[in-house]
Parts: C-alpha cells; structure tokens; sequence
C-alpha cells in the first residue's frame, strides 16, 4: 500500500526534519554522509500517517518507520479512547522488555523536531497482509506455528506488570465495558437492535472473577508481522487498554478476522495451539465458554468499528472513500452476532 | 423510465474500474479502486433488493403495533431492547435474522458468516 505524496517538495523538507530529528540523538554520523532514502507514505488514513523511510548512513542503512500526526506538537486526547502517539510508543518499548515481539521504538518526536506528534521506530522483515499469510506456500510452516505463538505472546502481555504501565491507558474493565459501548450506540442514534441485542446480551452474563490487565485490543491477522518461521512483530497498539485479558484471546478468534478461512484462530490455527501457547507462559487455561463470550463482544467491537468510522467520513474528519465503504460492513457484524449468540443457546 | 438502466451504468463503470483502470495502478491506489467497485456494487445490488428491505420493516411495524412514522423500525425496537421495554422475542429475533441476511445480501455476498448463516436459518 505505497503512495508517494505528489508535491515532493513536501518529502524533501520532511525527510530534512527527519534527518534532523535522527541526528541530534546520533551527532557522529553528520561526518558520515547521512540521508533519509525512499520515504513514502504506507497508509491512508487521513490523520494518522504511516511512512517507511531507510536511514543510511556510509557503513549502514536503517530500515524505519515513522508513525504521526501531522501539525500536533502536544499530546492529542484521541475522541475514542485510544493511546496518545507518546504512550503508544512508551507501552511499545515496555512490551519488549517484557518479552512481546514489537519494532524497537528508535525516536519520540519533540515539538523541536517540526513533524508533529509522533514516533520513529524500526521497520521489521515479514508480511501482515493477511491474504497473503493465509495463501503463500512459503508461510506454510509459520501457519503451523502462529496459533501456538499468539498464545505465548497474548500471556506475555497479559503478564507485564500493571505499575509499569503508562498511565494514559484507559480502563475497559468491569460495567465501564458495557458503559463505553452503550454510549456509542446511542451517539450513533440507535440504528441497530442487532448491536443492542449484542450488548445486552455480554450485560446480562458477567464474567465471575475476571484478571484486570493490559489488553492490547487489536491482536488478529492483518496487525501481526510475520515470517517464514512465525510471529515477528505484533504491530497496532493504539487501542490497547486494561480490562480481562481473554478479550484479546476471543478477537483473535472472531470469524471477521479469518478473512474467509475455516481455521478459528485468525484464519491460520485451531483454539486448542492459542489455548496450550497461552497456558505455556500464564498457567492459566481459559475455558471456550470464556472464549466465546469474548467472541461477541469481538463481533460487538467490529460493529462499533464500522460506525465510528462511517462517522468520521460524515463529520468530515476522515473524507476517503474507505472510511464510507466500512460502514457498510456494518451487517457483518450483525450477522456474527446472530450466530454466536444462537451458538450458546443451541 | 427510458434509456440505460441505472444498474446498467453501476454495472459499466463497475466493470471499467476493474478492467481497464486496476490493471494501470498499484499500491494504495488499486486498493482504493477496488474498494471504490466494490461499493458500486452495494449501490447496484441495493437498487434491486432494497425494496425488500423496507418490506421487512412494513412487517415487524404491523406484528409489533409500531408507528412507521415515529422514525426508522430499526431504531424504535433498539430503543426498547435498549430499555427493556421490549425483550427479545422470536418474532423479534426471526425479523432481525431475515433483516441482516438480506442486508449482508446487499453489502457484501462473499462474508463467509453469511453463508453460515443461509445454512442455518433458511431451512
């Protein structure tokens, strides 16, 4: 998904920005001839940008990638919850001290660095596009693998110390959950009684005794980078919040995200590998009723998804065209919903 | 009406966005292009279904003694699941299953939980 910006000018003094910002941590490498080489913009969102950018210098080229909003120097409170950019980065670097494969944050932007708010981390090797992890022969052997792999990683965030933690992170657990999601609904004017239905049904059966962790909230195929020998990276933490953590184990499971495939676990595994992978490193073996309960209020989130962002393309906030377009995907998630809460009953 | 039929144009342009400009382009581009015929496709598909749609809610509106013209069907039963004013009973969940497959009918036919769910509840 590369787009070259067409006013190139643009480039040119971002990547001066960018060169500045990478030299003032590094000041030696300003007699070596450094440059910021191939820089081009990954995602199209309107607000948040993705570039891919090499940092060379004589001996060595870095491959990196900068996560920003543009024109923000100071902290954003994001509408939805979600991580500010600095936390993100901060949660990011203590998830790899704890053992969770992620990109190493490199650079947290400074007012001074004229790029806005943001930060500048490693680019990773492997794939996340998800058709291609679920077709190519060559993930054959990491298909095998990543179900098992996403247990293990899901217990290692699940197990990072509260007090370490950024303070920023919101707090999902408990009625704050089924609060959260009601006030979507009615801020969305109430347009779906399967959503409703969906709700109420998590409301009406709360989970006994439920861990409160870091949640990453956004942990299934498309937001994991993979190679030919499994997980590498697990990218996308800008909806990681605390709550009970087998919320993260039933997404990863939700059929929205198998992308067609039969397999439960993202398309790629069976719940029995993601179930033995995560009780490897927890000691704790969450049970399917657990699992599918997490499963609807996946199906619930993917619904709120699609609403938030058909929002943000009539506020004018967001105008592209993929921002209309998922809001209608809205009767995905009805129809998931439909079926798993029948599944209980049946 | 006279003329080319507005399915007829969706369906052409459609098929130009597919044929003769995807091959052209790459990257975010040809993502967007593809989203961009695909969402005429809703278009076309809503054209000549929708109507069923609106039949479904005439429905539920006259089982459940709704008053059409106190806003859309959809948001007057969510409201009352939402208040417990209305709880959930077959003749609700029939209507909301025959609702969402016709509209997942529309949005995207290939959603694999569609399928799933022609199996299930259309026998």
């Amino acid at each position: 998904m590369e787009e070259t910006l067409t006013g190139t000018s643009d480039v040119k003094a971002m990547a001066d920005c960018l060169q500045a910002a990478l030299l003032g941590v590094e000041q030696t490498a300003l007699a070596n001839g450094a440059s910021i080489e191939g820089l081009a913009r990954l995602s199209g969102g309107a607000n948040m940008e993705t570039w891919s950018f090499d940092w060379v210098r004589s001996a060595e080229t870095e491959p990196l990638i900068l996560r920003r909003l543009p024109g923000q120097t100071r902290d954003v409170e994001n509408a939805v919850g979600e991580l500010t950019l600095k936390d993100e980065a901060a949660l990011i670097d203590i998830a790899g001290r704890y053992g969770v494969p992620v990109p190493v944050v490199r650079l947290v932007l400074r007012p001074e660095h004229a790029l806005g708010q943001g930060y500048i981390m490693s680019r990773e090797r492997g794939e996340a596009l998800p058709f291609r992890l679920l077709a190519d022969d060559c993930y054959r052997d990491a298909r095998e693998r990543l179900a098992f792999q996403c247990g293990q990683t899901l217990g290692r965030i699940h197990k990072i110390p509260l007090e370490s933690l950024p303070e920023g992170l919101s707090d999902h657990s408990g009625v704050l959950l089924f609060q959260r999601a009601q006030e979507l609904l009615d801020t969305h004017g109430n347009l779906s009684p399967v959503l409703q239905l969906g709700l109420n049904w998590l409301r009406d059966r709360p989970r006994r005794e439920p861990l409160r962790t870091l949640v990453h909230g956004d942990f299934r195929n498309g937001n994991l980078l993979v190679d030919e020998d499994g997980l590498v990276a697990v990218l996308d933490w800008e909806l990681a919040h605390l709550g009970d953590p087998v919320q993260d184990l039933g997404y990863i499971c939700a059929n929205v995200w198998r992308f067609g495939s039969p397999k439960p676990v993202g398309g790629f595994g069976d719940y029995a590998d993601l179930l033995a992978g995560y009780e490897s490193v927890t000691g704790i073996a969450p049970v399917m009723a657990d699992i599918h309960y997490w499963q609807v209020h996946a199906a619930l989130s993917w619904g709120m998804v699609c609403l938030r962002m058909l929002e943000m393309y009539r506020s004018g906030e967001d105008s592209s065209l993929e921002r209309a377009a998922v809001g209608r995907r809205l009767s995905e998630a009805e129809i998931d919903l439909l079926l798993l809460m029948e599944g209980e009953s049946a | 009406m006279s003329g080319t039929e507005s399915v007829e144009l969706l369906t052409a342009v459609r098929q130009f966005l597919r044929e003769e400009v995807l091959p052209e382009l790459d990257g975010f581009k040809a993502y967007t292009t593809r989203v961009a015929a695909n969402a005429l496709g809703i278009v076309a598909r809503e054209l000549e279904m929708g109507a069923g749609l609106a039949e479904l809610d005439k429905q539920i509106a006259s089982t459940l003694d709704l008053d059409e013209q106190a806003g859309p069907v959809t948001r007057q039963i969510a409201l009352a699941l939402r208040d417990g004013t209305m709880t959930q009973d077959q003749r609700v969940l029939s209507y909301l299953r025959q609702r969402t497959l016709h509209a997942c009918a529309i949005d995207n036919p290939k959603y694999s939980g569609l399928h799933q769910a022609r199996a299930r509840w259309l026998r």
